[in-house]
This record gives C-alpha cells, sequence and structure tokens, in this order.
C-alpha cells in the first residue's frame, strides 16, 4: 500500500510536489530533492569547479529551499526557482572564498536591447557543448554561469532570465560574449 | 552504484534533517508579511521621492532660477551655484534605490533596466508636476514664514528665500538723467550702472517705473554694475513675497 502511494506521488509533476510539500508533506519534498540533485550537482561542479564540499553546498541549497517553499508561486515552474536559490548560494560561495571576482552589475543589464532566442540543432549544440566544456574553467564566472544553464542545463532564455534575475535580452548578449571567449581561448591553444 | 548511493545520502540528508526539526519550514504569514513591507517600503519611498521632486520645482519657482539662466554667463553661473544640487543628488540616489528594489519583480528584470529607469524618470518627473499643483509646499512655506511650522519651518524659510549673491530684486523708482533708480526687496536705493553687454537690450527700452524686475550684477556700496536683468512676472518671488 506504501510502495503505491509512492508510486503515485513519483507520477506527480514538479509544481504538484511543491504543492504537497507547502502543505506538511516531507516525503513529496524527498522526492524533488531525488529529482533535482544530480542536475544541482551537475551546475555546482561546472560552476564551481574549483570549489570542495559542492554536496554539502547542495545539501544547503535543498534546506534553503525546504525553509522557504512558501515563498514559491504555484503558477510559476519549481525548476528557475530552485536553480535560483542554488545560483544565490554559488555566488556568495565565489564571494566568501574571493578566487575569482564575480559581477553584479554589468552594462549589458541596463542597455541591451531585445535579441531573438537562438535555435541551434542538436547536433550543433553538442558540439558548442563539448568545445565549451573544454574551455569552461578558464571564463569569466558571469559567461560561464550563463553557457552551463545554456548548454548543459538546457534552460531557454526566459528560464535563465529568471534564475539569474537579469533581463532575457541580456541573456542573450552573454551567451553571445561567452562563446566568443570560448573561440579565442581555443584558437589560443591551439597556437 | 556510487552514484546512487550518493543520491540516496543527499535526499535521506536532507529528509530527516526534516523530520528531526532541525530544518523548519518558514510560514506563508512570514512571506506575506515581507512582502507587504517591500510594498510598503517602496510606495513610502516614491512618495518621498515625489515630495522632493515638487520641492525641487518649488525652489526653483520661489526663487526664480529659471530667470538666471537666461541672463547671460553671470546670471548661468548664478543659476548653477544656487541650484539645490544636493536634493537633486538625493531624488537620483532614491530614484536608482527605487529601481534597485524594483528588480526583485520579474516583469523589472525581464526587461533590459533603461526602460524601468525611463518608466521611473518620467513618474518622478510627471508626478513632481502633479503634486507642485497641488496647495503643498506654497502653504507650508508661508506656514514657516509665519514661524508657525515646526520641525519643517527652518528648511522651508531656506529653502523659499535663497540668499543669492549678485542677484538683486526690487522695483524700479525711475530715471535720474540716464541712470535708473532701483528699490531693492531689503529697502536700500542703488543705481543700475548699464554694462555694455546689456546696453542693446531691446528689454532696456520697455522697462518703466514701478515696474519689479531682478539685476544680475555685483554691487558695489550704491551702484549695481548690471550683467543681465529680467522684467518679472505676477507668478516670480517678488511679487509673491
Amino acid at each position: 500500500m506504501g510502495d503505491i502511494v509512492e508510486d503515485d506521488m513519483k507520477n506527480k509533476t514538479d509544481k504538484e510536489l511543491a504543492e504537497f510539500t507547502q502543505k506538511g508533506n516531507t516525503e513529496a519534498f524527498g522526492i524533488l530533492v531525488e529529482r533535482y540533485e544530480h542536475k544541482l550537482l551537475r551546475y555546482g561542479r561546472k560552476f564551481l569547479f574549483d570549489y570542495e564540499d559542492i554536496k554539502d553546498a547542495i545539501q544547503d541549497v535543498f534546506v534553503r529551499a525546504y525553509s522557504n517553499i512558501q515563498s514559491f508561486d504555484r503558477t510559476r515552474e519549481f525548476s528557475p526557482w530552485i536553480y535560483r536559490i542554488a545560483h544565490n548560494n554559488f555566488v556568495n560561495i565565489i564571494k566568501k572564498k574571493k578566487k575569482e571576482p564575480y559581477i553584479f552589475f554589468d552594462a549589458d543589464m541596463i542597455f541591451s536591447l531585445a535579441d531573438e532566442e537562438e535555435i541551434l540543432t542538436r547536433a550543433e549544440k553538442e558540439e558548442e557543448r563539448r568545445d565549451i566544456d573544454r574551455c569552461l574553467k578558464e571564463i569569466k564566472p558571469k559567461y560561464r554561469e550563463i553557457l552551463i544553464l545554456f548548454y548543459f542545463e538546457e534552460k531557454d532564455y526566459k528560464e535563465i532570465s529568471d534564475i539569474l534575475s537579469i533581463p532575457i535580452s541580456t541573456v542573450g548578449v552573454r551567451l553571445k560574449r561567452g562563446r566568443k571567449e570560448i573561440k579565442k581561448i581555443y584558437e589560443q591553444r591551439k597556437k | 552504484m556510487n552514484k546512487e548511493k550518493s543520491k540516496n545520502s543527499i535526499s535521506e540528508e536532507v529528509v530527516s534533517r526534516i523530520e528531526s526539526g532541525e530544518v523548519k519550514m518558514r510560514s506563508k504569514k512570514y512571506f506575506f508579511f515581507r512582502a507587504a513591507l517591500v510594498v510598503g517600503f517602496l510606495s513610502l519611498l516614491s512618495f518621498f521621492v515625489l515630495y522632493l521632486g515638487s520641492l525641487i520645482i518649488f525652489v526653483f519657482r520661489a526663487n526664480d532660477i529659471i530667470l538666471f539662466s537666461g541672463m547671460g554667463f553671470h546670471g548661468f553661473r548664478v543659476a548653477l551655484l544656487v541650484f539645490p544640487w544636493y536634493l537633486i543628488i538625493l531624488v537620483l540616489l532614491l530614484m536608482v534605490l527605487v529601481e534597485f528594489m524594483g528588480t526583485s519583480f520579474s516583469f523589472v528584470y525581464r526587461r533590459p533596466l533603461i526602460y524601468s529607469l525611463l518608466g521611473i524618470v518620467i513618474f518622478v518627473l510627471l508626478g513632481s508636476f502633479l503634486v507642485d499643483i497641488l496647495p503643498v509646499h506654497r502653504p507650508l512655506f508661508d506656514l514657516a514664514k509665519q514661524e508657525r511650522l515646526p520641525v519643517m519651518g527652518g528648511m522651508y524659510r531656506h529653502l523659499g528665500d535663497l540668499d543669492i549673491d549678485d542677484a538683486h530684486f526690487g522695483e524700479i523708482l525711475g530715471k535720474e538723467g540716464d541712470v535708473w533708480v532701483m528699490k531693492l526687496e531689503s529697502g536700500d536705493t542703488v543705481y543700475l550702472e548699464i554694462t555694455e553687454r546689456v546696453k542693446g537690450f531691446r528689454l532696456l527700452e520697455t522697462i518703466k517705473s514701478g515696474n519689479q524686475i531682478v539685476v544680475i550684477g555685483e554691487r558695489e556700496e550704491d551702484i549695481i554694475k548690471v550683467s543681465g536683468f529680467r522684467r518679472l512676472n505676477s507668478h516670480s518671488r517678488g511679487i509673491e513675497r
């Protein structure tokens, strides 16, 4: 009987599970953790490649998510909401360790004008993903994070805008600049 | 296998920390009050910015600062020196604070910040002119003049009646030979020495006895070397005072 209830829970959407958690169902939250821990571990390992204890950082993300679950708006998607918490947590870690500068505000947030979302074929995306993966460690955090979210976490512009709280057009601009930097690093390596 | 182990350990650990009571869920009320606090603070901040914006317009109007800027280089310099810069800087800083607080809302951060910044600028300009139409600052200034306004009285007395170097308000008494005689607000009578710069001005020919005017120029005892002047209309500070 218990297994049937658990299986039933596992078939629920993220939003439904979040709603159950808001009503006090811990098991529902456990399933959400299971669904997102690998994605967030991958995101954390790529973004914070130079840091130890990524697992602790991810655990902290879920603890914060549980504490703040009542602030989750059920009319919106759950994924950008949890990624936003992870982003804030990772940025705090970067700030604390001071290993690399993280710029919160940039002119491209003020002036970047509407940029159409780029549609890439699966093969194109896969090829670019391979190049990016090789050079990711050498790129600035503000470009690195957007590239990870777009190429590895498969988020669209609107989701990335919600995760990072930046304009949608800025997402496009930073993706382009990030790719340019990757190309530069790649060409320098070839020499 | 290891992957499975790690997966279980994170979710199990988080769930066990929740079940042991170590991690607690914040109540809905907490987030409701927090959101209400942010909205309330933003509204208060917006009203305060409009109050300050309309106060700047009042200072401009009450002291005829706009008139000075059209009175040659000397007049422009006087206007710049008397500009309520600290109020303008304060309004700009508060506008940045409103923008910063606004970025926590998705309808603000999803668009380039230039749009919300422009929106705030338009809101402050239009709102300030609207507040300026309402009887807000003038009655407060009148109360302050009568020493009946506590707390803000000093500020209104200072801002509504700025001490402006090289600007002289008063009334034309008449001509003594070729020289205009003017009675200043202070009660002093002075002679206006028309400099080469203003000699050709057509406005000079239309000045009559009894006209209220403002003169820009250095004063040496009872002579003012006029480098610019304007006749005051019924809205100007000389008439209103």
